[in-house]
């Protein structure tokens, strides 16, 4: 902004250390009354993460960018094949939450370990089909797993992209020769290299720069408290869009289109490559709360279940439909913390839903005996 | 060091406060010091290269200057022009030229051996090449004269607020500066603020999180998106890409004005252009100038009719060129290695030949003296070069291909698949664009006449200016244009 003739230089530069000044105040009094808890509200009220270990301690359900717990645990257990399970937070939120609860994976891998198996699980939020075929291609092979699990959601079927923070996983050693000549390598492979590689080294900048934030961290509350004002801001700007746009849990959106048909071609590819390495595929339609209408358009769903069904029969999957599982009192619900009021929660569920999920997994599982 | 970064507002400060505590020439001491430690904080095993290309054209344009010899003073200039190209195409094309030809070979049915390169490229090297190349050559056209003093030859190409992504200057522009010792002037250290507060709020508030949205709309597969995802996606970089480079060229101009140094605009609201020639004289100035010096006028110029002294002729008669219709093969020439400028792939190169066609259809058009109504002319304008960048952002010809065959297909257009924050941010950023376009044309000039309307707008501006850069400073993100 040009300093006016009538505002002077002193003048600028004093309106601008106000400013300044007021923009402090203004952030702080932000932190002290507006923060609330985010990782709660993004997955609904009530419903708490949980990722953890099996009844004889060892870690065998892991946030997907978080690997090496469970991986250290399955080779302290001698290296079995395993059964690796990934899906999106369906598989690690519990809601009402309390001690002792176990999440899907947890509960089916102390069933299967009796009988000799090792189920590992892998989750991460609103997972990608790409970011499926990523984890599964870069980090569920390192198990040499005897079967695959992959819900398909379909409201996953919208995305196809891998976001930044899982690019690690792509840039894993041996990613790149793993991925070489498979299917899906044609869709993952711009992603295999950083076109900015160059300028993200490690360099003195880097260390100055950690030294900096972390030294105002330590003495100023406000700037330790800017991730979770960022969320705010990240979540204001949501819930505004969708009040302005009247968007609720149960607004219905078309989801079959190129980027549906896309996301299945790829899963198809994903499923080919699995079979081709003589690995066994597990495709289920997860849990969806079924006593109210949802944000699925009922004859699309149909139609993707139907889908769905056909690509295990081509692709020499197998299929299973948990979607009428867990009856409408087990789910969870979410509010809206800017203005008010909740909403339904289509994705989340209590521990009893996370034990009937797994009984089911493993009835399916040893039906399809691999 | 990033401009974004706490580190560089940090040492931003230490510079000036002893920048305007000593006399001038340990100034220019310090400015060469200070830049090896900006540069040297991203890599310092580049340093020597930096230095080196600098004090090579240093003596070589001081010979030139020397000789009388016109003959001697052309192969003295082609040894500078290579040599520093040499730097250039090692560094940047080098992988992309061993691709294309190892492409071409399979074609023609050989295998060659692969050989594994593991280049890095230098931070800013295309930038300051192009600087020293400029010096040479208007040493040579004896445009400006060699300068004796290396310390302050060398400043000038190290300057730190230029030195990785431009403004690209010419040496009449800054060694002049650098030699005086004006004044502390208070108004130039305010704007200089100003400059700063605006670059980093354009930054990390807005072309950061625009980024995030880019990122993740063209990391999908390109045939899953219509038609109009491809627009909102084609728009959104369009917004992140001049964000960005606006507010990297705002903060560089904001630290040489915190010295008193004025360094060249390098945009000026290139999105309400209304002609694609305008466009390009409101985008990368300091670019789209250089070429048009020391690239286009030099082939489509006087010289080519007279045959022998190109750059005489250039100088004595800018204006008379080849015939209008004998220009087209220099423009898409020029256009071509524009793109290539930018990055070694082919998409940069598409780029570049997509907007020498643009230009090629405008001045088609122009010759049959249509008049468009000026909003008519922007609102084709604008989606045109917002088509453009599709080619620039996409990672494969395959993908730009793919997403520009949607934009005009009309069965791609069913469907939105982005994530709805795409939508809204797209239609947000726009009209945001279009206010402050109308605020700094027309409400501000006449604020300027009322002092307290203007400081009261002003301290909403910098309240929330300053708000957004505290909350969202962090190194999430390098310039785009660092890559380049």
């Amino acid at each position: 902004m040009a300093a006016a003739r009538t505002t002077g230089a002193r003048g600028l530069l004093a309106i601008q250390l106000l400013g300044f000044v007021l923009a402090l105040l203004l952030l702080d009094q932000a932190r002290r009354h507006l923060l609330f808890d985010f990782n709660e509200a993004a997955m609904g009220d009530f419903t708490s993460a949980l990722y953890g270990a099996a009844a004889d301690g060892g870690r065998v359900h892991c946030e997907a960018l978080n690997i090496a717990p469970c991986h250290d645990a399955w080779v302290q257990a001698g290296s079995p094949p395993a059964i690796f399970w990934l899906g999106n937070s369906q598989l690690h939120g519990v809601n009402r939450m309390v001690p002792g609860d176990k999440t899907a994976i947890m509960a089916a891998h102390d069933a299967l370990r009796a009988r000799g198996d090792w189920l590992v699980g892998y989750s991460l939020p609103n997972i990608s089909m790409m970011e499926i075929a990523a984890v599964v291609d870069t980090v569920g092979l390192d198990y040499r797993p005897k079967l695959v699990v992959i819900p398909v959601v379909l409201n996953g079927l919208r995305s196809g992209s891998v976001r930044d923070e899982a690019l690690p996983l792509l840039r894993r050693p041996g990613a790149a020769e793993r991925l070489r000549g498979t299917r899906v390598e044609r869709s993952l492979a711009p992603l295999l290299h950083d076109r900015q590689e160059a300028v993200k080294v490690a360099s003195l900048a880097d260390l100055s720069e950690d030294r900096l934030e972390s030294g105002l961290d330590r003495v100023s509350a406000l700037w330790a408290a800017r991730p979770d004002l960022r969320a705010l801001y990240d979540y204001g700007t949501d819930m505004l869009r969708h009040r302005a746009f009247g968007v609720t849990a149960q607004t219905q959106r078309s989801l079959i289109n190129p980027g549906y048909r896309a996301q299945m071609a790829l899963l198809g590819d994903l499923v080919s490559d699995l079979r081709a390495k003589g690995i066994a595929v597990l495709l289920y339609v997860p849990p969806y709360r079924q006593d109210i209408s949802g944000p699925y358009i009922p004859a699309e769903y149909a139609q993707f279940k139907a889908e769905l069904g056909a690509l295990c029969a081509a692709k020499g999957a197998r299929c299973a439909d948990f979607d009428r599982l867990v009856p409408g009192p087990e789910w969870g619900l979410v509010k809206d913390h800017l203005f008010g009021g909740v909403d339904y929660d289509f994705m989340h569920f209590t521990a009893k839903g996370h034990a009937a999920l797994a009984q089911a997994m493993v009835a399916e599982i040893e039906r399809a005996g691999p | 060091m990033l401009f974004n970064s706490l580190t560089y507002l940090v040492f931003l400060a230490g510079v000036v406060v002893l920048y305007w505590r000593l006399p001038v020439r340990p100034r220019l001491w310090l400015v060469l010091i200070a830049s090896c430690v900006f540069y040297g904080f991203w890599r310092l095993e580049f340093l020597p290269l930096l230095l080196l290309s600098a004090v090579m054209d240093y003596w070589l344009a001081r010979w030139i200057d020397a000789t009388e010899n016109n003959s001697r003073r052309k192969h003295l200039l082609i040894i500078s022009i290579v040599a520093n190209l040499s730097i250039l195409f090692f560094f940047k094309y080098l992988i992309f030229f061993r691709d294309a030809t190892y492409s071409l070979a399979a074609l023609a049915g050989y295998q060659p051996g692969f050989v594994e390169l593991n280049i890095i490229l230098p931070l800013g090297i295309s930038f300051y090449i192009f600087a020293t190349i400029s010096y040479v050559i208007d040493v040579y056209r004896r445009e400006y004269p060699a300068e004796r003093d290396l310390l302050l030859y060398v400043c000038f190409v190290v300057y730190f607020p230029h030195l990785v992504a431009g403004p690209i200057l010419r040496a009449r522009s800054l060694i002049p500066q650098l030699k005086e010792r004006p004044p502390f002037d208070l108004a130039l250290v305010s704007t200089g603020i100003a400059r700063i507060v605006a670059g980093l709020f354009l930054k990390v508030v807005i072309a950061d999180p625009i980024g995030a949205i880019v990122n993740e709309g063209f990391a999908r597969v390109p045939a899953s998106l219509t038609g109009l995802d491809s627009w909102t996606l084609s728009f959104l970089f369009g917004f992140q890409i001049y964000f960005d480079f606006a507010a990297y060229s705002h903060i560089a101009i904001g630290s040489a004005l915190l010295m008193g140094i004025v360094l060249p605009e390098n945009f000026n609201w290139p999105y309400i252009a209304a002609t694609p020639r305008e466009f390009w004289r409101r985008w990368h100035i300091s670019l789209s100038t250089w070429i048009r010096d020391y690239v286009y006028l030099p082939m489509a110029g006087s010289y080519r009719r007279q045959g022998n002294d190109a750059i005489a002729a250039h100088a004595s008669a800018p204006q008379a060129g080849l015939p209008r219709e004998q220009r087209t093969l220099p423009l898409f020439a020029t256009w071509a290695l524009m793109g290539l400028w930018h990055g070694a792939n082919w998409t940069f190169v598409v780029w570049g030949v997509y907007h020498a066609a643009i230009i090629w259809l405008h001045r088609q058009a122009s010759r049959f003296g249509l008049k468009v109504p000026i909003v008519v002319a922007w609102a084709i304008t604008l989606p045109l070069m917002m088509a453009g960048w599709v080619a620039f952002r996409s990672l494969t010809l395959m993908q730009a291909l793919t997403m520009w065959r949607s934009m005009v297909d009309p069965a791609h257009f069913r469907g939105l698949t982005l994530l709805p924050a795409a939508y809204t941010t797209a239609a947000s950023t726009f009209a945001l664009m279009l206010a402050a376009a109308w605020v700094y044309h027309w409400l501000m000039p006449r604020l300027n006449r009322d002092g307290t309307a203007f400081r009261v707008l002003a301290l909403g501006y910098y309240t929330v200016g300053f708000a957004g850069i505290v909350l969202f400073l962090r190194v999430t993100s390098q310039f785009i244009y660092f890559q380049f």
